[in-house]
């Protein structure tokens, strides 16, 4: 595609994707620092997470006025339209992602986990889910690439077979030996808030199939999104 | 299109200023109580494209043109087409406003006087009814003996289109309407558009891509004399097929 006639315009969508890349950035990293606090029970590296969050808000709001002032002054349509409405949307899934993993990471500065409680749930399992399901967003909007996009919904699907089975684990724990019952309220939560990051990157990824192939596939079952385009079809499972 | 009737239809249809090809090949499919509008950088063929709905290519000397347009299934370029009967059907606006300088009422009345109605009580019945469809009655109602030219661009632009109206056009040909109107006259002609085309099929050919968007439910690209992109409006203003169009409306040509 070629530059804009007006150089101000295509500045504005340059700095917009650069900064919905940092913002994205910004909260991978988060969610890799918060899992390496979490595993290793280490309370300098969750202070991090901590800090890393006064960024990513400032971030989200000069996207968000960003976003706003382009419409405002440019009137984008077609692909230009459809980056600002993503990347405004975009945003507001990501800060979310990002508050989530701050409360991961109070939960571990709050709770004693017993050394044997992580081994026996499948919270690593997860974790690693997640990171897997960002780095692939985050890759299918800078290479501009609608597979990775899908496969990421298709990833969902397998977060929430992991969250019922840490469920499962976490009662049959409490009930079997009181002393497991903090930990494992909090590791309950932390597994809700990882479930719950998962369905934020569903989201991100409906915005970037939007984004790229102009399909709206909201509320959406991913065996149906498939039928949609033959072209859909082929999706890197692994 | 589904669930619309056609009411221009155009069949490979060239045209020349002399040795010059403005139009190629334009086939396209006009529908009936709609707004369509056609967009393209200056050149491109959309004006001489709309002047063909109306033969008013016929009145410049050199101009050749082949091919059809039909409305309601007629070919209007049939030899034995009456142009004048043609062009009774078919009421065009243009960029500038062009009232006769005459008073208000006259303006409105010319068209159905010249049609041969006389009776006063008919000629001001046809009157009130275009100044009201036009949107314009509540301004003007106090001072119809007054000189349309005391009128302002705004209010000049509407008189024009109730003398359109007048005639009991079928179509609304509309060169650039609002282009040398202030933002609130051109809101007061937009939401008018949006309203008369409930009775007629609207053809309107407009610089401001916005207001293709906001006023239009079919549009159509063009792109030296080529039709490039014909579709609704709101898919060619949110996701176009052609990638000439989409760098046309995203402002990246040149």
């Amino acid at each position: 595609m070629n530059d804009h006639v007006l150089k101000r315009f295509d500045d504005e969508l340059k700095k917009l994707r650069y900064r919905l890349v940092k913002m994205g950035t910004l909260v991978q990293q988060q969610i890799e620092l918060a899992i390496s606090s979490l595993l290793n029970n280490n309370t300098e590296i969750a202070q991090l997470v901590l800090d890393l969050e006064k960024n990513i808000n400032k971030l989200d709001v000069k996207i968000n006025t960003q976003c706003i002032k382009i419409i405002a002054l440019h009137q984008p349509v077609a692909n230009d339209l459809r980056l600002v409405l993503t990347g405004y949307q975009i945003n507001i899934y990501l800060e979310i992602i990002g508050d989530m993993t701050t409360n991961i990471t109070r939960d571990v500065l709050k709770m004693f986990c017993p050394p044997d409680l992580m081994e026996l749930t499948k919270i690593k399992v997860m974790a690693e889910q997640i990171v897997v399901m960002i780095t692939k967003l985050m890759d299918s909007f800078v290479d501009i690439n609608l597979n990775l996009a899908l496969d990421t919904l298709k990833l969902v699907g397998h977060v929430e077979e992991l969250y019922i089975e840490n469920f499962n684990i976490l009662t049959d724990l409490m009930k079997k030996d009181p002393k497991y019952i903090d930990p494992c309220c909090y590791i309950q939560d932390i597994n809700k808030n990882f479930q719950a990051i998962s369905q934020q990157t569903k989201s991100i990824a409906e915005e970037l199939v939007y984004l790229f192939d102009s399909k709206v596939i909201k509320h959406m079952k991913i065996e149906d999104i498939l039928k949609i385009d033959p072209e859909m079809v082929e999706i890197d499972d692994k | 299109m589904k669930n619309v009737n056609i009411k221009i239809s155009t069949k490979n249809l060239n045209l020349y200023y002399g040795t010059k090809q403005a139009l190629m090949d334009i086939t396209l499919d006009i529908p009936e109580k709609q707004v369509t509008a056609f967009i393209g950088p200056s050149g491109c063929g959309k004006s001489t494209f709309l002047r063909t709905l109306n033969r008013m290519n016929d009145l410049i000397d050199g101009v050749k043109i082949d091919g059809s347009v039909y409305i309601d299934d007629i070919n209007i370029y049939d030899k034995n087409i009456d142009v004048v009967q043609l062009r009774k059907r078919i009421g065009m606006v243009f960029q500038k406003s062009n009232p006769f300088p005459k008073s208000i009422f006259d303006n409105v009345a010319y068209g159905p006087r010249v049609n041969g109605i006389s009776e006063r009580s008919k000629l001001e019945e046809i009157v009130v009814e275009s100044l009201k469809r036009a949107a314009i009655w509540d301004e003007v109602k106090d001072r119809l003996k007054s000189s349309a030219l005391g009128l302002s661009g705004g209010q000049q632009q509407r008189l024009c289109i109730a003398r359109c109206l007048a005639v009991n056009p079928d179509i609304i040909l509309m060169d650039e309407p609002a282009s040398a109107l202030d933002p609130i006259s051109t809101s007061k002609i937009e939401e008018l558009i949006s309203e008369l085309k409930d009775n007629y099929t609207i053809v309107i050919v407009t610089h401001n891509m916005q207001q293709a968007a906001r006023v239009s439910d079919f549009t159509a690209f063009f792109y030296i004399g080529e039709l490039i992109e014909f579709d609704k409006t709101k898919t060619i203003f949110t996701n176009p097929s052609n990638k000439k169009t989409e760098e046309y409306i995203t402002g990246r040509f040149g």
